[in-house]
């Protein structure tokens, strides 16, 4: 399974969703992305859009001033 | 101006992380779409699309096919057509623009075809829709048609893989005529102000068609009556005496 990281804790909407999608299209079928993003928006908007795109969000978690989420195709 | 556009074609750019980043700025609406994606958008930036026309039918679809990204809009028309051009790269100048005229025989108008992704006619002259559509149908070539009869305006498009016995712009031209023969003619003003409506249908059909997407204008015909600001869909039948694609059977 080819693991894969990336923040957009510094990015605002829609750019936050515009690079997990580029970087779900770059990965193979039983990959897992681990997502770090901020609360409010991101939180809110991320995993169901992401489910949209037919991933399975695994886990969601708060980590210090952050969340990460883990994203399983 | 040239009619051929294959030396233009060839051009590629290095593209830098600033250029990605502005990339995904500039489309990032269109990224997140469901049947777009990043994938989607890079196809849009990297077709290429012949335009004929610079009328009121062909500035909206020119602008729309600029802002959704498409790479590069050939843009044909005995005259006017530098002045789309540039209005095409205010609005978008990553896309490049070329000024053509339009063909004068067969050879060139297939040479046209061949050399892009899409071929939409906005407006025009019947003998050009009539050659465009020969090429079409020629070298199996997509191309969607927008044009304006006394009663009507008209959307149609003829696929590029048309299933055997699928008919050609020119069946579509003749079915449309005699669906409207009767109807009194629609008022000038109207059929002015509605030429935008059909220039921006053809821009969804257009980029539907180059992201892979089935039109619902292939073989058929939109029949917009601004009398009654109501569109029509006609369903076309190939004619058995088509000068066209009657052989296709």
């Amino acid at each position: 399974m080819t693991e894969s990281f990336l923040d957009i804790t510094h990015e605002v909407c829609p750019m936050t969703f515009v690079l997990v999608k580029l970087r779900l299209e770059t990965l193979s079928p039983g990959s897992r992305l681990t997502i770090r993003l901020n609360g409010g928006e991101p939180l809110a908007n991320i995993p169901r859009s992401v489910q949209e795109e037919g991933w399975r969000v695994e886990s969601v978690m708060e980590e210090g001033p952050h969340y990460t989420l883990v994203v399983v195709r | 101006m040239s009619h051929c556009p294959t030396e233009l074609l060839a051009e590629t750019k290095e593209s830098t992380e600033a250029d990605e980043r502005e990339w995904m700025e500039r489309y990032s609406r269109q990224i997140i779409l469901p049947g777009v994606g990043g994938r989607g958008q890079r196809t849009l930036n990297q077709a290429t699309v012949a335009l004929f026309g610079c009328g009121p039918m062909a500035i909206p679809l020119a602008l729309y096919l600029a802002g959704a990204g498409v790479g590069r809009l050939l843009v044909l028309a005995s005259s006017g057509s530098d002045w789309l051009c540039a209005m095409v790269r205010d609005l978008n100048p990553q896309v490049t623009t070329v000024a053509l005229a339009p063909p004068a025989s067969l050879e060139e108008a297939t040479a046209l075809l061949l050399a892009v992704q899409m071929t939409v006619l906005a407006e025009g002259k019947t003998s050009l829709r009539e050659l465009l559509n020969q090429a079409a149908f020629t070298v199996k070539r997509p191309l969607l048609a927008g044009w304006q009869q006394p009663e009507a305006l008209l959307a149609a498009g003829a696929a590029a893989d048309s299933a055997s016995g699928a008919a050609c712009l020119h069946c579509v031209a003749q079915s449309a005529q005699q669906h409207l023969q009767g109807r009194a003619a629609a008022d000038p003003l109207l059929l002015h102000v509605a030429r935008g409506a059909i220039g921006s249908l053809l821009a969804m059909e257009t980029l539907r068609s180059l992201l892979g997407h089935s039109s619902a204008l292939w073989h058929n015909c939109l029949l917009l009556l601004p009398e009654q600001s109501s569109y029509q869909s006609l369903a076309v039948q190939k004619i058995s005496s088509c000068p066209v694609c009657a052989s296709d059977r």
